[in-house]
């Protein structure tokens, strides 16, 4: 009976034995799953947290790019500004300085000198300037009136002048057209084309061809040291009785012009310029020659 | 015998339950500091969200990339290459036309009454 009931007892006990067993493993198992599961949970977490941090610190640096190229696109701005205004201000100086030397040239019209030395070395007395514009400018001296071109002024004078000056592309000042005073008596087209044509070196525009005229007892002799009865100079070159308007200086008519005067004297009437006047008319009315009466 | 042989599977089993007991609140316990640590991250990971919004939209770089990183940067020093040239342009204007002011000073003090 006690064996009974201890076989009994101990197959009652292993029964209760794989029951507990058996369920300790089940809950074993799920409790490892929890660990398991909150395991990748924490890891996702924290892989969430390095890519968001990731993404916060790329997007402030971003942003802190972005601010600070648009703090420097806005100085680069105010640079732009500034330089514009510089450049505005070189405008108004530059207008400034031409306004003041379009008023200088105004002044110089109507200038009198005690004497004028041209680039040529040609010195005149007395001068008065009757009128200047960028290619002619007409001198009333001591011993008449000549014109010049411009650029035969002494140095100073186109210093003072500034043709052709131009500080910021705002285009020369030139009076031609509109010449200062006293120009519309003095000009003529035929003297000034001459004179014209003196300065920039090209041959003048007619040569007289006809026989030169014999020589005058009373003129000097032709020479290349003396003087020539009827010769005249304008602009580097020489007009010469019976040869034309000849390039003065090395190449050129080495004579020089009579009493240092370039020029066209009004007030002096030669014996010599008298019969080349007269040559000159009776060449015109027979059609042999095309000469220019130099003025 | 009997009651000897009783006893020793009594104890053998009430040391197994125990143990096995422990086991299982070890492994709880475990469970329960990782799910911690999981919340701590998560409220981690909205700060760093939140923080990220806090940004704002910046329009094509919102999501930056290391190109758009580096078109930043390759922009940033064009416009510092830009200022200097701009500063130098700058100085340049500015002596010009302290040179010019000073040469029209020069023609008036010569030309004009």
């Amino acid at each position: 009976m006690d064996a009974k009931i201890i076989v009994y007892g101990f197959c009652l006990l292993a029964i209760v034995a794989g029951t507990t067993f058996w369920r300790y493993a089940m809950d074993m198992d799920e409790v490892e799953k929890e660990v398991v599961l909150a395991r990748q949970q924490l890891n996702n977490v924290e892989d969430g947290l390095k890519q968001a941090k990731a993404w916060a610190t790329a997007r402030k640096e971003a942003a802190a790019l972005m601010t600070a190229a648009a703090v420097i696109k806005e100085g680069n701005d105010a640079l732009h500004e500034e330089i514009q205004a510089i450049q505005k201000k070189r405008m108004e100086v530059a207008k400034n300085y031409l306004g003041t030397v379009e008023r200088t040239r105004a002044d110089t019209a109507g200038m009198e000198l005690p004497e004028i030395t041209l680039a040529t070395g040609v010195s005149l007395k007395n001068a008065k300037i009757q009128s200047i514009d960028e290619e002619l400018t007409v001198i009333k001296h001591s011993l008449g009136v000549t014109k010049v071109a411009t650029d035969m002024l002494p140095a100073v004078f186109k210093d003072r002048l500034r043709y052709g000056f131009n500080p910021v592309g705002l285009g020369s000042l030139s009076t031609a057209g509109s010449n200062s005073r006293g120009t519309k008596n003095s000009d003529t087209s035929i003297s000034d084309r001459i004179a014209k044509m003196g300065a920039s070196g090209g041959p003048p525009e007619a040569k007289p061809t006809e026989t030169p005229p014999a020589p005058d007892a009373a003129a000097p002799a032709p020479a290349t040291t003396a003087p020539v009865a009827g010769q005249r100079e304008s602009l580097g070159r020489i007009y010469v009785p019976g040869k034309g308007w000849q390039r003065a200086g090395a190449g050129g008519f080495v004579a020089p012009p009579t009493v240092g005067i370039p020029t066209t004297s009004t007030t002096e009437n030669s014996e010599a310029v008298s019969k080349v006047k007269s040559r000159f008319e009776t060449n015109t009315n027979t059609g042999t020659g095309t000469g220019t009466l130099p003025r | 015998m009997n009651q000897k042989i009783l006893t020793f599977s009594v104890i053998i089993i009430a040391t197994s339950v125990l143990s096995g007991c422990g086991k299982k609140a070890q492994l709880q316990y475990e469970a329960a500091q990782l799910q911690a640590s999981a919340n701590e991250q998560t409220i981690a990971l909205k700060a760093a969200q939140a923080e990220s919004a806090a940004v704002g939209n910046l329009g094509q770089y919102n999501y930056p990339q290391q190109a758009h990183m580096d078109q930043l940067r390759a922009k940033i020093k064009q416009l510092r290459e830009e200022t200097e040239s701009l500063n130098a342009s700058k100085t340049h204007a500015q002596k010009d036309v302290d040179l010019l002011q000073k040469e029209l000073d020069a023609y008036r003090a010569r030309h004009l009454k």
